[in-house]
């Protein structure tokens, strides 16, 4: 209690949090590094090799990766928004879908007017024909724009009709992406499969290296923008507008401003995410973003953790691991991640990520750190 | 228990200007038949005014309304001149109107420096991108403000927790750390819904003198709500005592305790101010 | 002119399947404060077991009516099941039932996949292990593990002093594909044709055609709402509110919270399953029948401000109808639109839903 303190004296004043010497004080920058070193060098070093899913010296496990990537990205958006602003916008398997789709239909090549060419495939690949680089952008700001305004409802929406309202509006998006003729022709007559994505290839990379590494630079651009932001001024203001909204107006924050921030952003991560996701895919077809898609990106944000540095890749390993594991009996895929949803929200709350905390708590690790340590313990 | 002895006698501080800063004029409010606040007119000068009355009366209501979370049925706040009545809430905020809360609003899971640091959210000039990309003068303006918010808890004596998650704090230093946050925004007028309530006699020494030597510092008006009559009368030259929406007295401590309408609404007979420090209870 | 009663009473019928679910999700969110995203998927497994008591052919063949009655039964006891394993576990009463359902359902499953497939794939390596093991030893296996689920549960499982609806929200999510999972795997991923004894029949008003089925659907909605109406009078329906209202007080005054909970999941798992068997034996049964209502559902409730009954009944009632006149009288392509735009333009303008609430701002 502050009772009669004297004033500390200026030196042992710290404006920042102390941090601990050397690496140790910096352990989320020491991991960072660490790990995306780790998936610059696995296309060349197969180091989980012994995994036969995530084996990166064949296609197939690059390919899984870059799965696990692009949803990785997709649920670090999420995050922002429902673990940092604690607004329930369900509207994220719609604007991934609209990454996705946006990215496909941009850099189609212009259709073909040989009159060799098949119509039905002429159909599923006409597009307007710009390069990646310049429609990637564009289309994740106009996701981002599409983001604000789905997020307007949010200035007077609370809780579970907030979510009911942007899962509406999610569902909303892809049907009127469904609507779209030519899309929709494509759809219909090109056996359901959908829109045809044309592939960017980095140079020097065959097309699985190429959609491995646009999905890495995706997750990596995601991360650490939340990174930053979350450690910086946005970060505390999106949490006082998620605890304490009722006490933002005096301080002279507003509440819907923030809102419509992250949703903005977190409308842009899901486009990216869903670019980078198309590229790994053949085709897009508009069903895949539907509901069935939210609930994969919920499993993936909160089996990993909601509101962790890494809750994101850990989930979306997770899930693309089972996807894979349990491919041949997808009802058993789909009972998997019911019970894991399940015994996620009942045992850890926050993830798998929060493991290590939950551990560190427990009075057996207490009892541990007792033994280590001499002196009394640390009381406040 | 409040220990009136921080100041030599039970009359408070005479502070030497005392201009009226804020200003609530023929004040209606009403929530639906409800008629909560009716005809008050008030002014708030510089330094410390106390407002009391019984549970119910309208106190925090009329909070509310100053600080825009409730539009009057009627009636007019002015600031130094200002017109606030339709003012937004962040237009209040700039304009130098702060507040806390009854129970303190904190985020918990953040650090009380943090925490502090909020209020200083609408002085910052640097936005969001900048701090994307680590542009320096942000980073300057980001310090600074941290100096000032340091500065600012040490004044009550919480320096030393700055880096602690707000959370483990007891209900009494958080309610300290809403009371720096909402000093920290530079403000003219601070609005402090009963910030003693709860907290032990050590705490409320170090608010009040916190208090004090800022008001001398700095000729804020600080509004203070409370229910612990021996506090607000060692501390405020000006007393308002609101009954049922209506204003039914005002003045100095001495006028208000005597005034036979106060007596009979709210204080009982046989109520005395010297007494007040042995055994009351709101 | 055929057309438009046509339409309309196509839009009462799958209105009132709407509004039924609805009702289901607000009896439940009002005394238990859970959003039951598998409201609709519970009635689906209701729906199919009052089918395969009921069929001729791939069932028991019993008359349609016993197979109704059994089923409701049936769905009572479901709902109040879910209710006491999954969700009190989280409200702060005992673990233990959740603990034991676990530990049996897990051993279960593990022996089947230790008797089907083997360890998992990653475990393949080690030298000897890998392929299907005969069932004795797969049981004994899963049964090694059972004590370990029964602890973990016990151990792990926390109660938690305010649960939010986002995490109850995953998980009745989550118990939504498990059910879906548990459906296909009891019964099969074919559709099938559920035969109650006015499918198929119908009768004309003028030139309309309407179908038996359509009324029958629409006047059990509506007798089902009202009977819900007039059970809110009643005692327990007044003990629900109560709870609803101020929990802890409520409990001082000595109403059983546990048994308000029971029941008014067995009410709401009743009226989803005699909805689902509505719709079900009116168009097809089918694993993806729940899919689609369940959001029409929240729909509904959210129509209703999550609070009021009427409101969401006839919120239901409105999408229907709004839906099939969209998608008939203008394109057939917007009838998927007309729901999500109906409740997103509700909310913008009344955020609190069609019915007025007020609500006092506690600063």
């Amino acid at each position: 209690m502050s009772t009669s303190e004297v004033s500390t004296p200026e030196d042992s004043r710290h404006l920042y949090p102390p941090r601990r010497g050397g690496w140790r004080g910096h352990k989320d920058l020491v991991s960072g590094i660490a790990v995306f070193g780790l998936i610059c060098i696995l296309p060349w070093v197969p180091l989980l090799g012994w995994t036969s899913i995530f084996d990166t010296s064949n296609n197939y496990g690059l390919g899984n990766l870059a799965f696990v990537f692009a949803y990785a990205a997709a649920a670090i958006g999420f995050n922002l928004l429902v673990g940092y602003s604690g607004a329930l916008g369900l509207s994220h398997a719609g604007l991934f879908g609209l990454g996705a789709y946006g990215t496909a239909i941009l850099t189609s090549p212009k259709e073909c007017l040989d009159p060799a060419c098949d119509p039905i495939v002429r159909v599923a690949t006409s597009g307007y024909d710009w390069p990646f680089l310049v429609a990637l952008p564009i289309v994740c700001v106009a996701a981002a724009a599409i983001g604000i305004i789905v997020g307007f409802p949010a200035a007077r929406l609370k809780g579970f009709f907030l979510a009911i309202a942007t899962l509406a509006l999610g569902e909303l998006i892809i049907t009127i992406i469904r609507l779209d003729e030519d899309v929709w022709s494509g759809l219909k007559s090109n056996g359901g499969t959908g829109k045809q994505v044309p592939l960017f290839l980095l140079p020097g990379f065959d097309r699985t290296q190429s959609a491995y590494a646009v999905a890495a630079a995706s997750m990596f651009l995601c991360f650490i923008g939340y990174v930053i932001l979350t450690e910086r001024r946005l970060g505390r203001t999106l949490k006082a507008v998620r605890d304490v909204e009722i006490a933002t107006g005096p301080i002279g924050i507003s509440a819907t401003y923030y809102k419509l921030v992250a949703f903005g952003l977190s409308a842009f991560a899901a486009a990216l995410a869903g670019a980078a996701w198309a590229q790994n895919s053949a085709f897009v077809n508009p069903s895949a973003f539907r509901t069935r898609l939210l609930v994969f990106l919920l499993v993936v944000l909160i089996v990993g953790g909601l509101g962790r540095l890494w809750g994101p890749l850990i989930g979306a390993a997770f899930f693309v691991y089972l996807r894979q594991e349990l491919q041949d009996t997808q009802k058993l895929l789909f009972l998997v991640l019911g019970i894991a949803l399940m015994l996620a929200v009942l045992i850890l709350p926050n993830g798998i990520a929060s493991i290590p905390d939950r551990i560190r708590q427990t009075r057996w690790a207490d009892d541990l750190r007792r033994r280590f340590r001499s002196g009394a313990l640390n009381n406040d | 228990m409040t220990d009136p002895t921080t100041t030599t006698t039970t009359t408070p501080i005479q502070t030497p200007s005392r201009e009226t800063v804020l200003e609530l004029r023929d004040l209606h409010v009403a929530f639906g038949g409800n008629r909560v606040l009716e005809g008050v007119d008030l002014e708030f000068k510089a330094g410390f005014n106390g407002m009391i009355g019984p549970n119910g009366a309208g106190k925090t209501t009329l909070f509310n309304v100053l600080s825009g979370y409730v539009m009057p049925s009627r009636g007019t706040v002015w600031m130094r001149g200002e017109n606030l009545t339709a003012m937004s809430q962040t237009a209040r905020v700039k304009a130098g109107l702060g507040r806390t809360f009854q129970s303190p609003k904190l985020v918990l899971d953040a650090t009380v420096m943090e925490n502090v640091l909020l209020g200083r959210h609408h002085l910052f000039r640097w936005g969001h991108v900048a701090e994307l990309f680590f542009w320096p003068p942000r980073r300057r303006e980001e310090t600074a403000s941290r100096r000032i918010c340091m500065e600012m808890l040490d004044r009550f004596g919480l320096a030393a927790k700055a880096h602690q998650q707000a959370g483990d704090l007891s209900l009494g230093a958080q309610k300290i750390v809403e009371v720096c946050r909402s000093l920290v925004a530079e403000p003219s007028v601070v609005l402090l819904d009963e910030p003693a309530a709860g907290l032990g006699a050590d705490d409320v020494t170090v608010l009040l003198s916190g208090l004090r030597a800022l008001v001398a510092e700095r000729q804020i008006c600080i509004v203070i709500i409370e229910h612990d009559l021996a506090l607000v009368a060692a501390l405020c030259p000006e007393i308002s005592v609101l009954h049922f929406g209506e204003i039914i007295s005002r003045g100095t401590p001495v006028e208000v305790t005597s005034d036979p309408i106060v007596v009979e609404a709210y204080l009982g007979a046989g109520f005395e101010l010297g007494d007040e420090v042995a055994g009351m209870d709101s | 002119m055929n057309q438009l009663l046509q339409q309309i009473v196509a839009g009462l019928e799958s209105g009132s399947s709407y509004g039924l679910i609805g009702l289901a999700i607000v009896v439940v969110m009002k005394a238990t404060d859970v959003p039951n995203f598998a409201m609709a998927e519970m009635g689906l497994v209701v729906a199919y077991f009052s089918w395969w008591l009921s069929s001729p052919d791939d069932g028991l063949g019993w008359p349609f009516w016993l197979s109704m009655l059994i089923a409701v039964v049936a769905a009572a006891a479901f709902g109040a099941a879910s209710q006491f394993f999954l969700i009190r576990p989280l409200t702060g009463l005992s673990n233990q039932p959740l603990a034991f359902l676990v530990a049996v359902g897990f051993a279960a499953a593990l022996a089947a996949q230790f008797h089907t497939r083997g360890l998992p794939r990653f475990v393949d390596w080690l030298p000897g292990l890998g392929g299907g093991y005969p069932w004795v030893v797969a049981v004994l296996m899963g049964l090694i593990t059972a004590p370990l689920w029964y602890v973990a549960i016990r151990r792990l499982v926390k109660p938690l002093a305010r649960v939010d609806h986002f995490p109850l929200l995953l998980l009745t999510i989550g118990l939504t594909y498990a059910l879906g999972s548990l459906i296909e795997n009891l019964w099969g991923a074919t559709p099938q044709r559920f035969e109650a004894p006015w499918s198929g029949k119908t009768f004309d008003i003028g030139d309309t055609r309407v179908g038996w089925d359509q009324v029958v659907s629409i006047i059990a909605g509506l007798a089902i709402a009202l009977g819900l109406a007039v059970f809110f009078r009643s005692r327990w329906g007044v003990r629900m509110r109560a709870i609803a209202e101020d929990g802890p007080t409520a409990r001082m005054l000595g109403i059983n919270a546990g048994a308000v909970s029971l029941i008014a999941w067995a009410i709401g798992t009743t009226i989803a399953g005699s909805a689902m068997i509505l719709t079900t034996s009116s168009t097809v049964l089918q694993l993806g029948s729940a899919e689609g209502l369940i959001l029409k559902g929240f729909i509904a409730a959210v129509l209703g401000g999550f609070v009021s009954l009427p409101g969401t009944f006839i919120g239901g009632i409105i999408v229907g109808v709004a839906e099939a006149l969209a998608g008939g009288q203008i394109d057939t392509s917007l009838q998927p639109i007309v729901a999500l735009l109906v409740v997103v333009v509700v909310l913008l303008v009344r955020p609190g839903g069609l019915t007025r609430q007020a609500k006092l701002r506690e600063v």
